[in-house]
């Protein structure tokens, strides 16, 4: 126990850094993917048979292949040369935008039929009642189901060892092939990756159980 | 090396698809006295239960992997023939396969209403007799398709025990692209993994309906 | 919601004395199922129309292929002025020109309800008609007012009771300015002492010269509040004519039966 608790101590700033380079890697790959979930899941609803195949077609292309190859494919397939970090968010924000459109589409038909209805009555414009109907509610609904998968994202920011991202994993590699200490570090490794999907699951709950009383 | 770049990542196919078996039905056992602990009549117990699922699912699948494979090796080097690839593997994905099949099991649990637990007391059958006949039927019917699905995502996250050198698809295919320099090799892992993944997610969906279809009846 | 290119007629000239509403021979079939059959009936500018009948009868369908929620399969409408005819495929701005007419009513209120009163009422304004914030607002809380609801502006509607939800889709209606009201049995969903203060608002309504068509059970507004009645059963109208008229003495056996079912239960 004391030996972990040295590695940890002596390791510490690498493997708070890696920590630190999962966590902007996870909110890079949000912040791409959250919006991008949002728009295949509103193309999935588009009156042209045309935009919603090529929808259906991303989304279950997406979540067909595992992040782990989608993001060897990015990496070395891109004609374009990007930073590994670069990489890693791209390809994992593709796999979210193909899972989180699926929970966003649920969610956005969830919205009462009658709202929409009301909507049309009133003689909104099918955008209108989209972005100020719909999606706000829809996204409402989704939002347990979202935060879930967030965590499974945050999780999935480990495959970036695979392309020498400086991630947490990388880092407790690094360290435990150099002193083997293998145990001791990818324990230490679990423990703040726990640190943070645990907190974060139970607060998803939390916000489950609050949405599900008020409705 | 184009052309059989297919047949050479093919033979990763029966790796895939037998750890994706058997690292399930790993998780599909160990989910069962997971659950059963979650309603024991003892707090500590269904604390323990509870407090090994969280940590399970909130710690990724490659520190599972890396941990099982790796970390005995600290304290003894030999361990390192113990705990193969292919063992710490199976090892890996049990373990948090057996976490989340607890957590299916115990949704479907609370899927069956109340009403009919309490039935079963009424009608003068023991709880093991209630659990056997009424509510395990009921049970399958939810937990089935969820399992199903559960299945399904494990096969995509068997690709990572490519990252302790398990000769599964992707192993195969960053083998193949190290190789050849080419990001081909992935193109066909992922052509596999559809291939694998979308006939059984359209059975999956049809096995849903159908028996939600007999719920109804 | 959107349709494809306009080749429906607007007749761009309307005589003072036509009607407000006018549907001609109107068909509705969902499928092999006849809905409405050759529907003919006409609401002048200031009346109102109240429509009665069984369950199933086919009311709810009449009322919405007014503002075209059902597109009817076969017939005429002509809303204000402006003609749509069956078969014809409706341009998105023809739909808007018509809705923007007709404001309806539903059973289910239907507000929404992650909105503020107020913003049910303002932003369908600022959306359909281009009003700024500060009018549609303004404008909002003066039919608040109205609907007498003024202290609501900033509560959401699952904080109101079904009477006071049912008043704030009202004025989300009147807001558009239409120049026709359609009201799906408006109280139907409310307990009857709440029903009265919405039934209250339609009246003054009726008094201030809204035209309006309403679909209800509440025989005594029909009797009492409408200029005209129609009596509706599988489909088409059994009979139609001055409400206190039909109601002393009706000339069909069905609306008779129906009448009788209908006070008895009140
Ligand atoms: N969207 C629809 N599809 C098929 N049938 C419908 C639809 N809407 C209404 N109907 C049928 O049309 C008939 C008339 O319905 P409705 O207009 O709601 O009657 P009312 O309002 O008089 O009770 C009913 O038999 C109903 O089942
Ligand atoms: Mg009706």
């Amino acid at each position: 126990m004391t030996g972990i608790m040295d590695d940890f101590m002596t390791y510490q700033q690498e493997l708070v850094n890696g920590l630190g380079v999962s966590i902007s890697l996870a909110l890079l790959t949000f912040a791409l993917g959250l919006p991008g979930g949002l728009l295949l899941a509103v193309a999935s609803f588009n009156r042209a048979k045309a935009v919603r195949i090529l929808a259906v077609v991303f989304v279950e292309v997406g979540r067909g292949t595992p992040a782990l190859v989608m993001l060897q494919l990015v990496y070395y397939g891109l004609p374009v040369t990007l930073t590994a970090f670069l990489s890693a968010a791209i390809a994992l924000s593709l796999t979210t935008a193909a899972y989180t459109s699926e929970i966003i589409r649920g969610g956005l038909r969830g919205v009462p039929a009658g709202e929409i209805e009301a909507a049309d009555a009133l003689g909104l414009r099918a955008f209108h009642t989209m972005r100020d109907v719909v999606v706000p509610q829809g996204l409402r609904i989704a939002l347990p189901p979202l935060l879930g998968f967030c965590i499974i994202m945050f999780q999935a920011t480990t495959l970036a060892f695979t392309i020498a991202v400086p991630e947490l994993m990388a880092q407790a590699k690094s360290i435990a092939s150099s002193n083997f200490h293998y145990f001791n570090l990818f324990l230490i490794a679990g423990l703040l990756y726990a640190l943070i999907t645990i907190p974060a699951s139970i607060f998803t709950d939390r916000v489950a159980d609050k949405l599900a009383r008020h409705t | 090396m184009t052309e059989n770049v297919w047949t050479f990542v093919a033979q990763g196919i029966s790796n895939t698809i037998g750890l994706t078996v058997l690292g399930f039905s790993l998780g599909a056992l160990l989910g069962i006295p997971l659950v059963a602990m979650r309603f024991a009549p003892l707090a500590p117990v269904r604390w323990i239960s509870g407090t090994y699922i969280q940590i399970t699912r909130g710690v990724p699948l490659v520190v599972w992997l890396f941990l099982i494979y790796n970390g005995p090796t600290q304290f003894d080097p030999s361990l390192g023939s113990v705990f193969t690839s292919w063992l710490s593997a199976l090892l890996a994905i049990g373990l948090v396969s057996g976490a989340h099949m607890a957590e299916i099991y115990r949704g479907s649990l609370r899927a069956v209403p109340l009403g009919q637990r309490e039935a079963g007391g009424a009608l003068g059958m023991t709880q093991v007799d209630t659990a056997a006949r009424i509510i395990a039927p009921q049970m399958l019917r939810t937990a089935i398709p969820a399992s199903a699905t559960y299945a399904i995502g494990l096969l995509k996250d068997s690709s990572l025990a490519s990252t302790i050198g398990v000769f599964e698809v992707t192993f195969y295919a960053n083998t193949a692209a190290g190789t050849s320099s080419s990001a081909v090799p992935f193109l066909v892992a992922g052509v596999y993994y559809l291939a694998l993944t979308i006939p059984s997610a359209w059975g999956a969906r049809h096995l849903e309906t159908r028996l939600s279809r007999k719920v109804l009846r | 919601m959107g349709h494809g290119i306009s080749e429906a007629i607007v007749d761009p000239i309307q005589r003072p004395d036509s009607p407000a509403i006018r549907l001609h021979n109107v068909d509705k079939r969902f499928g092999e199922h006849t809905v409405l059959d050759q529907v003919s009936l006409s609401v002048d500018p200031g009346q109102v129309l109240a429509l009665i009948g069984p369950s199933g009868a086919g009311k709810s369908t009449l009322l919405r292929c007014i503002n075209l929620l059902e597109r009817p399969t076969g017939g005429t409408i002509t809303v204000d002025g402006v003609t749509i005819e069956a078969g014809h495929t409706v341009s998105a701005n023809e739909l808007a020109k018509l809705r923007s007419r007709v404001g309806m009513v539903f059973q289910s209120f239907n507000l929404f309800p992650h909105m503020t009163a107020l913003k049910n009422i303002a932003l369908p304004q600022q959306r359909v008609l281009g009003r700024s914030k500060k009018e549609a607002e303004d404008r909002a809380h003066a039919l608040l007012k109205r609907v007498g609801l003024a202290d609501k502006a900033q509560q959401y509607p699952t904080r109101c009771s079904g009477g006071q939800q049912q008043r704030i889709a009202i004025a989300r209606a009147l807001a558009l300015d239409p120049k026709v009201m359609l009201f799906d049995e408006p109280t139907s969903a409310l307990d009857p002492e709440v029903g009265l203060e919405v039934l209250r608002v339609m009246r003054e309504l009726a008094d201030e010269g809204m035209t309006m068509a309403v679909v209800t059970h509440e025989m005594q507004f029909a009797r009492n509040v409408s200029d005209h009645l129609v009596v509706m059963s599988q489909g088409r109208i059994l009979e139609e004519g001055d409400p206190r008229q039909i109601f002393a003495n009706p000339q069909q056996q069905r609306t008779r039966e129906f009448l009788r079912a209908v006070l008895e239960r009140e």
